[in-house]
């Protein structure tokens, strides 16, 4: 069966990384990206298979590596369910000061903060969704124009200029070779928006 | 869990499971692999035929694209049995729209179009491929 972990079950996960950390009497701070991002600080993504973070440098310290490889095993989630590989996409121009936002501490409710996460701004993931925007329906292409669909309505952009240039923000290069990106910017903003409002990134979790 | 082979994959797809989300499991145990032997040995045993003439035909590409992309030592000959193309073209968009049509027949690689299959430039991305998108 195919892995895939609600927000939920995410949200547990992070609060017993952070007792670890507590327990190792030190804090670790991550940056959430893609799909695990999106789930947890938006209202329109309720699942993903993996949780992208940016580097925070190997090797992992002993009490990461091994409650993450606990929560995995308890859970059936692949060995790597928390990983680095998206580190390779992120943008070299964002600053994290003005480009990533608070989502919580961990464990919640609870004094003592063992883990703090944070996620991309909602400008900055649209970037990182229109760079590697997929359109086939076998590849997640459907997610992705989903997700970009609800993100245009977060930022109320209304032309596909401007999110090319929210794209040209963070990656000039893929800007200026954004055929496909205007393509489907063009039918997405020109169908009907549905009646629920999207909303990312919301802070209580 | 995840897919131990294209097989595999093509097994719980059979058996139910979301097509987009099986196959991107795969791919993660595709790219994950140390070796080509063993990237080779995933794609090596013939996936079961789905009953959707699409989704066959889709094994055989996406077989091809990936041995190619790897430079695995062959392709795996089960790929290039006729059930594994199509007679009519697959644009892969969910956009029937003329210009996203134009555009995915000249971006379509070629393990794609030779089977009549029209998708984007580089189908199969995922963020442990190491390749980054353009």
């Amino acid at each position: 069966m195919a892995t895939a972990f609600d927000r939920d079950q995410l949200l547990e996960a992070f609060d017993e990384v952070g007792r670890a950390a507590i327990a190792a009497q030190t804090r670790l701070e991550i940056a959430v990206f893609g799909g695990s991002a999106l789930m947890l600080a938006s209202n329109f993504r309720f699942s993903t298979e993996d949780v992208d973070i940016a580097e925070i440098g190997r090797p992992w310290p002993e009490w990461l590596a091994a409650v993450v490889e606990r929560i995995g095993a308890r859970n059936g989630w692949p060995a790597d369910w928390l990983n680095e590989a998206v580190a390779f996409h992120l943008s070299k121009l964002a600053n994290p000061a003005r480009d990533l936002v608070l989502l919580g501490t961990f464990p919640r409710a609870s004094e003592q903060v063992g883990l703090v996460v944070f996620v991309p701004t909602a400008r900055y993931m649209l970037a990182l969704k229109l760079k590697a925007l997929r359109v086939a329906d076998f590849d997640k292409g459907s997610t992705d124009l989903a997700d970009t669909a609800a993100l245009l309505r977060v930022l109320a952009v209304k032309n596909v200029e401007t999110a090319i240039g929210i794209l040209a923000e963070f990656f000039p290069i893929s800007a200026a070779h954004a055929d496909k990106q205007r393509f489907v910017l063009k039918r997405l903003l020109s169908a009907e928006s549905p009646a629920d409002a999207p909303r990312y990134p919301r802070s209580s979790l | 869990m995840r897919p131990a082979t294209l097989a595999q994959a093509y097994e719980w797809i059979i058996a139910g499971e979301p097509r987009d989300a099986t196959l991107a499991e795969f791919l993660d145990t595709f790219y994950l692999a140390p070796t080509p032997d063993r990237r080779l040995a995933l794609l090596r045993d013939e996936p079961s035929m789905t009953g959707d003439v699409r989704l066959d035909a889709l094994a055989g590409a996406v077989a091809e694209y990936l041995a190619r992309q790897y430079r695995l030592a062959v392709v795996p000959p089960w790929a290039f049995e006729p059930r594994r193309y199509l007679d009519r073209p697959w644009h892969t968009s969910p956009f029937a729209d003329d210009g996203m049509r134009e555009y995915l027949t000249f971006a379509s690689p070629a393990e794609f179009r030779a089977r009549n299959i029209f998708t984007e430039e580089r189908p199969l991305r995922r963020a442990r491929s190491g390749l980054s998108p353009s």
